[in-house]
């Protein structure tokens, strides 16, 4: 089973069947609010929530991503574990990655997302990837779990799974992680929702 | 009996402590071992002798007439695709080509050096837009062989 743990656009019937099409059977976008089946394509909910509201989301049937901007929303991460799914690294708004960050990242034990529209935006744009690359060594090294979701907003952008696993591939992740991280870990996070 | 046994239990006791530090140091000892393999490995270099491989692929039209698209646009798109993310020293070395191509159904197969596997997987996923129409590329299997991929090809049809 693949799934896509980052669609940011309307799951209808169209994007379902495409979804469908490219191999995938869960995937999981903010647009929806519960559990449903769409052209043989189990839609599940995703929350992107702050670390404010953690608690409240504790009760939430979906993928609970937290977005960490700063480091504060790492403190106290040992509480984190068990109340959301994946954390999402806003780059851009995070102000300094240390080794006191980089540290309550791996000990927080939670995966950590690689958007694929993203890493390949900075790429084209000549923005700097140096993050992700500290986030796939770590991966490589069995510090952190990473899963890697598309991020498409609608059907054009969505990719083929071997197409994610080429990309973190091609920045050095051996084949059978690459592996992991497309298939086997997101399939882990909707296991226990879809 | 009943003197033994505080010593008995005591003995229990260290036993499950010391074999529980044992196996946390094996498993400790194990990731360090594939690490350190990992490293030599990677700094041993070998020289490797490429391979012809062959990705066959399927083109989605999401808008617009798939009868359309060309053979040549094809070509065009996925070399733009690659000097794009790759540049022209990249394209250079992987020299994708477009072996085949059925324009009714849109079903193509691309040569290529298996070094570059996942580079040609990547290059693919960024070809969205081919002589107008908005596309997208699904690779369908990769083969050793010409001949394989056409029997490949044929059946995707």
């Amino acid at each position: 089973m693949v799934a896509d743990l980052c669609f940011r656009g309307v799951v209808d019937g169209s994007t379902a069947r495409h979804a469908y099409r490219l191999g995938y059977r869960v995937v999981a976008s903010g647009k929806v609010d519960s559990v449903r089946d769409l052209e043989n394509v189990r839609v599940v909910p995703r929350y992107e929530i702050s670390r404010d509201a953690v608690d409240r989301y504790r009760s939430a049937r979906g993928l609970k991503v937290l977005v960490v901007s700063s480091r504060e929303d790492l403190k106290f991460y040992p509480k984190l574990s068990g109340s959301v799914s994946g954390i999402r690294i806003d780059f851009t708004q995070l102000t300094g990655v240390d080794k006191d960050f980089m540290r309550r990242v791996i000990g927080s034990r939670i995966p950590v997302e690689v958007e694929f529209a993203e890493v390949l935006r900075r790429v084209l744009s000549g923005e700097p990837i140096d993050y992700y690359y500290l986030l796939l060594r770590l991966y490589v090294r069995g510090k952190v779990e990473v899963y890697v979701c598309s991020g498409a907003s609608d059907i054009s952008s969505m990719v083929h799974p071997t197409a994610m696993r080429a990309l973190i591939s091609v920045l050095g992740v051996p084949e059978d992680l690459a592996a992991k991280a497309v298939l086997k870990v997101p399939r882990e996070l909707v296991s226990g929702i879809a | 009996m009943l003197d033994v046994l505080p010593v008995v239990l005591a003995a229990l006791v260290l036993s499950l402590i010391s074999l529980y530090l044992s196996f946390t140091s094996w498993l400790r000892l194990r990731k360090t071992v594939a690490v350190v393999r990992a490293y030599l490995g990677a700094r041993r270099s070998r020289l490797v002798k490429p391979r012809k491989r062959y990705l066959v692929f399927e083109v989605v039209a999401l808008s617009g007439e798939l009868s359309g698209i060309g053979r040549g646009q094809v070509e065009e798109a996925i070399e733009r695709s690659c000097r794009l993310l790759f540049g022209f020293l990249g394209y250079g070395s992987m020299r994708p080509t477009l072996v085949y191509y059925d324009e009714s159904g849109g079903v193509g197969i691309l040569g290529f050096k298996h070094l570059w596997r996942n580079h040609v997987l990547l290059l693919l996923s960024l070809v969205r837009e081919i002589g107008g129409a908005k596309v997208i590329v699904v690779p369908v299997a990769t083969t050793g062989t010409r001949r394989k991929a056409m029997k490949i090809a044929t059946k995707s049809q």
